[in-house]
């Protein structure tokens, strides 16, 4: 019992300091992809649109995307699952980045353009369809209640089917590495209590119901967050008769935090994010 | 008692060569109980139920794991639309015939269990306990903490429990059936994404599997760097599982020790293959990058370091009077148990089973065979919570020796040599294959099958699948507020489970 | 001229403990944390998690009736009134008439009206956390008043806590020390501490107090986590006081009012890093053992009667 005392003592704070917008992550972790040269290899580029397993990557012509001469590469943070098979040996298309991952409010931003030389026509791209998305619920929510909510934030995290891996990322959040409560933020144990809804996983059939009612049961203002490639866009489950795909297909989403799974730095940023004016 | 031996009876059938090298046999279907029945009584455990649809019916095989057998043994029964439940005999496939009926439209005779498992009916019949002050708790499927959702419903008298049923499902993404058309790098990259602190384990067993199909060799230095992986993660998880142990019995202290220990080893699981989770590094034929000899050693260097402070947490989990009295002679398993439902992994290894797919079953890389030579299966009889957490610090220690044993002969392999020649090539685009790995949480099975170089057909069974009904029988006679305790120590996936 | 200091001093002190219990029990989390090696929340985090909770709305479950929306204001109102039974400020028979046994009883009707909410709400949880939540309440009552009547041996008026305030002999007697260490016990079990409850848990079976707090949100959640907080530092203040009255001034002059409430400070400050000390190195007991440890506390309750009587 005293051991578990003197060690504590002897030990010292864990915590470690969240790094600012500029500084990167820390460790070697990759953040997110980009174009490995302006001027790709046209079969590099078509291997990659083959490769990627959540067609996180596609090309569309400039009339669809003005002031790109040509065409441009979307890479849509929201579904890549950071497979890296994009960007896998030597004259790959794309390259990983050491860099903080895409924290957005709003779905299209997680999409980053890069113009490329020559004719959309020239590369078979996947056809995507990203359905209806409800309004954000937050966006109203004035400075002054934002305020007030970043400094006491109560979230409530739902899996809504996913691998656990976001589970898990969330769990650490608790860690003394990150203690989550120095901000003034913590997990609370009902929706009732909740501002913050975090949602991970892909929203399955036998959730969907779950996901509704745990919103409804939610005291206003409150605000949604979506985590993971699952949550924001379906990821690699997408949508199937056994999933709804991403959450904002059921319920308004105010923030997205991409990654697969998110690192928690990331997610704390997330919730900075979705606070801020 | 029998008295030829079950396994002499399935000699005398038809071979069934479908997945050579793994044995199997053809059995007709009305013969398939009385096997199955003298089987298990030979101490046969059910490991899965595998399921093709074909045009007249889908074609089953059920997989048994046999007592000094180094292969898991088949039985196949011809393509049809109703079979003969084994689930009287073997409870374990009771899940896995309710998932194919759900799944592949299957109906099987004299089944015990007729209610759908994946898909949730409002009408859907609930056992019920009556009597004299019992009264029912539902819990979930959304949890109060941050755990994955299942649905619990307890019938208790006061705080004692009587009976617990268990529906899980929620998860359920349909898996299987995304999988087909995938080429088997996609495959994998679904297969990570399974059940995420299973990621490796999940993997490992797909590209065994898959390259059982397609006659893919694995370069020694790329098993190797698989199996480490492995031990890795089982050390991951073990680690955290004893922290998350402490959120259970509210100890507090030593639930930070465990997620600091947890958290240094994310970021050395990071630091070695780019993700926290270990993911993006397994390929069919080996691993898509071999790490350098100076990232292995700074890994394995901040693994050992954790280990001694994985050590230290031990000591304190069991050293405080307060903390062992909550962990001891709670949420029993008896043997019989672990045993009728063929139980795998930790979970059966605390309730005495010494089973350890590692130790049991051949591997298809020799340089396996040879990472895993002298495999301390570790073992304890008690059952409950303590023992269970004795055994995940015992096999982190050994899984720490295995890492260490496997750098070795990492660096006696001529790695460079192998790094430089990359993963193993496919030699068929076609087949099945069956493929297995020993998790964190135990032995994983998974079935492919490719056609034209993408997948046709794909089976998983996960440890947690098979472990799940344990804790309905671990649960009576346990109070309510113990239950979160139980969970933890079992510590299961629902994503892993569900699909 | 006797009755507005009477009046002052007892509204001053009811402000002090109620303006103090979000801070104390803030302080009872700094130290968690840092043995747990992390900083924790904010010092005035408490204050600002309720002043969040007032934007916040009120949301009812469909089956609540008016005692699940009434439940968060007796108990609040309740904690209130315990506040003012006993002196803090002042030991002299200017400050706080009241009663300490009565506290207890007011305390519990406060406690009466959470369970009923608790039931109120007609969930699983609600219905768990208050069976476990009066059972529990029906071994603590006997074991608090057996503590305070060690206290009152010999005394015409036994439960007047301007009266065992003053009685200020024997600091450091056995009797006391003993009748303390229960009473102590009583606090852990009456304020959802470990090892008891856990009031950091997020398991919502294992859960005493929290679990009937589930349904709440908005201002009643505010009000009934506000009201909780503050039994909690009345108790802990009537250890302080009652139990050692060292530094309770006499007379309630300016600065004896100064000093008693210095002494207040550093009392309760021991007594939360206690607390947090406890709640970092035993494991929750499992609830059939809560029996046990509240049987131990009123055993050494009468040994402390015992030994005061015999001495």
């Amino acid at each position: 019992m005293l051991k578990l005392i003197t060690d504590a003592l002897r030990g010292g704070r864990a915590t470690e300091t969240s790094p600012g917008p500029e500084a990167g992550f820390p460790g070697a972790a990759i953040g997110r992809y980009e174009l490995a040269s302006p001027a790709p290899g046209a079969a590099a580029l078509q291997a990659a649109l083959e490769l990627c397993p959540t067609r996180a990557i596609s090309v569309v012509p400039d009339d669809q995307d003005p002031g790109c001469a040509g065409a441009s590469v979307r890479l849509d943070d929201g579904r890549c699952v950071f497979c890296g098979l994009c960007a896998d040996g030597p004259g790959a298309a794309f390259r990983p980045v050491a860099i903080e991952p895409m924290i957005a409010r709003s779905r299209a931003d997680l999409v980053r353009r890069f113009p490329i030389t020559g004719p959309a026509s020239a590369f078979t791209s996947p056809a995507l369809d990203d359905g209806v998305r409800l309004l954000q619920e937050g966006s109203r929510l004035s400075e002054a209640i934002r305020r007030r909510l970043g400094r006491s934030l109560h979230i409530r995290h739902l899996d809504a089917g996913g691998c656990n891996g976001c589970d898990w990322e969330l769990n650490q959040l608790q860690a003394p590495i990150y203690d989550l409560q120095r901000f003034g933020f913590d997990f609370v144990a009902s929706p009732r209590h909740a501002d913050l809804l975090l949602i991970s996983g892909v929203v399955t059939a036998n959730l969907e119901l779950a996901l509704v009612r745990s919103l409804d049961a939610m005291p206003r203002p409150r605000l949604v967050v979506a985590m993971g490639a699952c949550a924001i866009s379906g990821g690699i489950f997408g949508t199937s008769e056994a999933s709804r795909g991403g959450a904002d297909r059921v319920v308004p989403v105010d923030a997205y935090v991409s990654g697969c799974p998110p690192r928690p730095w990331a997610i704390l940023r997330a919730l900075h994010l979705v606070l801020g004016p | 008692m029998t008295l030829t031996s079950a396994l002499a009876l399935v000699r005398g059938l038809p071979a069934l060569h479908r997945l050579e090298p793994v044995h199997g046999h053809h059995v007709a279907p009305e013969r398939l109980r009385a096997i199955v029945d003298h089987g298990v009584a030979d101490g046969w455990r059910f490991a899965a139920l595998l399921a093709h649809p074909e045009a007249d019916g889908v074609r089953l095989d059920h997989v048994f794991m046999v007592p000094g057998q180094r292969a898991p043994l088949l039985l196949g029964l011809p393509a049809l639309r109703e079979a003969p439940s084994i689930a009287l005999a073997c409870p374990g496939a009771s899940w896995a015939e309710r998932e194919v009926r759900d799944l592949y439209g299957v109906r099987f005779t004299d089944s015990p269990d007729e209610r759908p498992l994946l898909r949730h009916p409002d009408d859907y019949a609930f056992r019920h306990i009556e009597g004299d002050g019992v009264m029912e708790i539902r819990v979930g499927p959304i949890h109060a903490g941050i755990i994955e959702p299942g649905h619990f419903r307890f019938s208790a008298v006061g705080e004692t429990v009587l009976g617990l049923e268990i529906r899980l499902f929620y998860v359920h993404r349909g898996v299987e059936r995304l999988a087909r058309g995938l080429t088997p790098a996609a495959a994998l990259v679904l297969g990570e994404r399974i059940s995420g602190s299973g990621s490796v384990a999940h993997s490992l067993a797909l590209a065994r599997a898959m390259e059982h199909a397609l006659g893919c060799p694995v370069p020694p230095a790329h098993a190797l760097m698989r199996s480490l992986l492995l031990e890795l993660e089982r050390f991951t998880n073990h680690a955290g599982d004893l922290g998350n142990l402490c959120a259970g019995t509210a100890l507090a202290s030593l639930l930070a020790e465990g997620l600091i220990i947890k958290e240094r080893l994310l970021a050395a699981s990071q630091q070695l293959t780019g993700s926290r989770w270990l993911r993006n590094l397994i390929c069919l034929g080996g691993v898509r990058r071999l790490p350098g000899a100076a990232e292995r050693a700074a890994a394995l260097a901040l693994l050992t370091e954790q280990a001694a402070a994985l050590e230290r947490v031990a000591d304190k989990l069991f050293g405080t009077a307060s903390n062992l009295e909550r962990l001891t002679g709670t949420g029993v398993l008896s043997p019989e148990h672990a045993r009728n439902l063929a139980t795998v992994g930790v979970v059966a290894r605390g309730s005495g089973l010494a089973l350890d797919s590692r130790a049991d079953l051949d591997f298809a890389s020799p340089a396996d065979t040879e990472a895993y030579r002298d495999l301390v299966v570790v073992t304890d009889r008690a059952g409950d919570v303590a023992a269970r957490a004795r055994v995940r610090v015992a096999e982190a220690r050994e899984s720490l020796r295995l890492c260490q044993r496997i750098e070795a002969l990492l660096t006696r392999a001529d790695a460079a040599a192998d790094a430089a020649r990359g993963p193993g090539a496919a030699t068929r685009d076609s087949g099945e294959g069956l493929g297995w790995s020993e998790g964190a949480r135990g032995e994983l099975v998974t079935w492919v099958r490719l056609e034209a170089g993408r997948i046709s057909g794909l089976r998983v069974r996960s440890p947690s699948r098979m472990n799940w009904p344990a804790i309905e029988h671990a649960m009576p006679g346990n109070i309510v507020p113990d239950f979160p305790l139980i969970n933890k120590s079992f510590n299961l996936s629902y994503a892993g489970c569900d699909l | 001229m006797m009755l507005p200091i009477r009046v002052a001093l007892t509204l001053a002190q009811v402000a002090v403990l109620a303006g103090l219990a979000p801070l104390l029990d803030n302080l009872i989390k700094t130290v968690k944390a840092r043995l747990q090696r992390r900083h924790g929340p904010p010092l005035l985090q408490g204050y600002r998690d309720l002043g969040k909770l007032l934007i916040k709305e009120s949301i009812h479950a469909r089956p609540t009736s008016a005692i699940f929306r009434l439940a968060p204001a007796v108990s609040l109102t309740t904690s209130l009134a315990a506040a003012a039974t006993f002196p803090v400020l002042a030991s002299s028979a200017l400050a706080a008439p009241g009663d300490v046994l009565t506290a207890l009883y007011v305390l519990a009707l406060g406690r009466f009206f959470t369970a009923l909410a608790g039931l109120d709400a007609a969930s699983a949880f609600g219905g768990l956390g208050s069976s476990r939540d009066v059972s529990l309440a029906a071994l603590v009552e006997p074991v608090a008043v057996v503590a305070i009547l060690v206290l009152a041996a010999g005394m015409v008026t036994p439960s007047d806590g301007a009266a065992l305030a003053g009685a200020e002999a024997d600091l450091l007697a056995p009797w006391r020390l003993l009748a303390a260490i229960a009473f102590f016990m009583v606090i852990l079990a009456e304020c959802a501490r470990v090892p008891i409850d856990n009031p950091a848990t997020h398991l919502e079976l294992t859960m005493i107090h929290e679990a009937m707090l589930l349904e709440y949100s908005g201002r009643e959640l505010g009000c009934a986590i506000l009201a909780a907080r503050i039994k909690q530092t009345v108790l802990l203040a009537m250890l302080a006081t009652i139990f050692f009255p060292l530094g309770l001034g006499g007379a309630a002059t300016a600065t004896g009012v100064a000093l008693a409430l210095l002494a207040l400070l550093g009392k309760l400050a021991a007594l939360a890093i206690l607390i947090g000390v406890v709640e970092s190195v035993v494991a929750k007991l499992r609830l059939f053992r809560v029996p046990d440890f509240l049987g131990g506390a009123f055993g050494i309750a009468l040994l402390a009667y015992i030994a005061r009587e015999a001495l």
